[in-house]
């Protein structure tokens, strides 16, 4: 019972951070309009471009492994896996600024 | 007569799947909590924040979707408990009991191949984890239901819970010497490990949740996209895509989780 109501005190302890909100609505020039949807652009154009390289290498050298020992092809799959997503969320991170951009404009 | 089953079990999926997918097409995009007797005071919980974007507000209604994973996942629990007589021997045929010892399974192992022997306590943390983000994503794919891991709070949440786990067990293996993994090999130069070590701890709350919710926020809107400009065959493409990446989502979120915790409880050879 002790703990239950340990849990429960330090849980609600920890919903103040889902408020911080900030006010703060500006008028939008011309000049920082275009601003924000090139950088929009840019952000994901770019993130898109290493994540991308980096996939290839990485499922090159998946696919060179398993070509040399076809036997470890589900150990090989497993990280090859991880590795891509984990390479991807760098990619998800850039979009996830390119929304919050693109909805300010 | 297994394999009929499930022949008949996806042609009806692919079926329902191209007739309602003139639903995504509609101008707002519709959900099927509108038709909910309370959705006025549900719809009123909003309180935008209008510096972060649009898809961190505080919402209720991604909240009621979460909801309705947790008592689906209750429900389900229910019947593994009272229902299904787990067999000692394997029957030759499909037994219902399979499905939820290969999903315990699946998490069991990934936690003991990683953490060790303890692993076998994180079962029940890593476990909800896994169900939740597994069912909130996929049901989120569904024509009319919104990913409630789709809203930032929620992901924030969970990624909270997982922080203050590995820390708190940190400090209960290893005492105050907990703190020692975060100063470097020497100790001068200890201020600068230890900004790099509490940046890092930081930061694996905010990738952990900013990771699933990019994820499924961006293939829900690609789904809503591709449903608008051609209802009929095109979202197949994102709902594979989506498919596909929802399970790899949960994976990652369960397997860093554990490797934070694994991290955490080592009992570093010296």
């Amino acid at each position: 019972m002790k703990k239950v109501l340990l849990t429960m005190v330090f849980v609600l302890s920890l919903v103040s951070f889902c408020f911080a909100a900030e006010e703060g609505t500006a008028e939008t020039s011309s000049i920082t309009k275009a601003a924000i949807a090139l950088a929009s652009g840019l952000a994901i154009g770019i993130a898109a471009i290493g994540g991308a390289l980096g996939q290839g290498r990485s499922v090159s050298a998946g696919l060179e492994g398993i070509a040399r020992n076809p036997e470890a092809y589900n150990r090989i799959l497993t990280v090859l896996i991880i590795g891509l997503a984990l390479i991807e969320s760098l990619v998800i991170y850039a979009l996830v600024i390119s929304f919050m951009l693109i909805l300010k404009l | 007569m297994v394999k009929k089953f499930w022949i008949a079990v996806s042609f009806s999926c692919i079926v329902l799947v191209v007739l309602t997918s003139s639903l995504f097409a509609s101008e707002e995009g519709f959900i099927w909590a509108e038709h909910l007797p309370f959705w006025e005071w549900l719809s009123s919980f909003q309180k935008p924040n209008p510096a972060l974007i649009d898809f961190t507000t505080i919402d209720a209604v991604p909240v009621a979707y979460a909801t309705l994973v947790s008592l689906l996942i209750i429900v389900l629990a229910l019947i593994a408990r009272f229902v299904i007589q787990f067999k000692v021997i394997p029957s030759a045929t499909f037994h219902p009991g399979n499905v939820f010892e290969l999903i315990t399974e699946a998490v069991l192992y990934l936690s003991t191949d990683i953490i060790g022997p303890r692993g076998k306590q994180f079962l029940p943390l890593l476990g909800t984890v896994a169900l939740f983000i597994l069912f909130s994503n996929i049901l989120g794919l569904v024509p009319g239901f919104i990913p409630s891991t789709s809203n930032i709070n929620i992901n924030l949440g969970m990624a909270v819970v997982v922080f203050i786990v590995y820390n708190y067990w940190g400090f209960k293996a290893h005492g105050i010497g907990y703190l020692k993994h975060f100063m470097g090999p020497v100790l001068w130069l200890t201020p600068l490990y230890m900004s790099i070590e509490i940046i890092t701890n930081v930061a694996r709350i905010l990738t952990l949740s900013v990771r699933l919710f990019g994820n499924m926020t961006g293939d829900h809107l690609v789904l809503s996209m591709f449903s608008k400009i051609v209802p009929f065959l095109a979202p197949i493409a994102p709902l594979a895509l989506g498919l596909f990446v929802c399970f790899i989502q949960t994976l990652i979120f369960v397997l860093l989780s554990t490797m934070y915790i694994a991290l955490a409880i080592e009992k570093s050879e010296h």
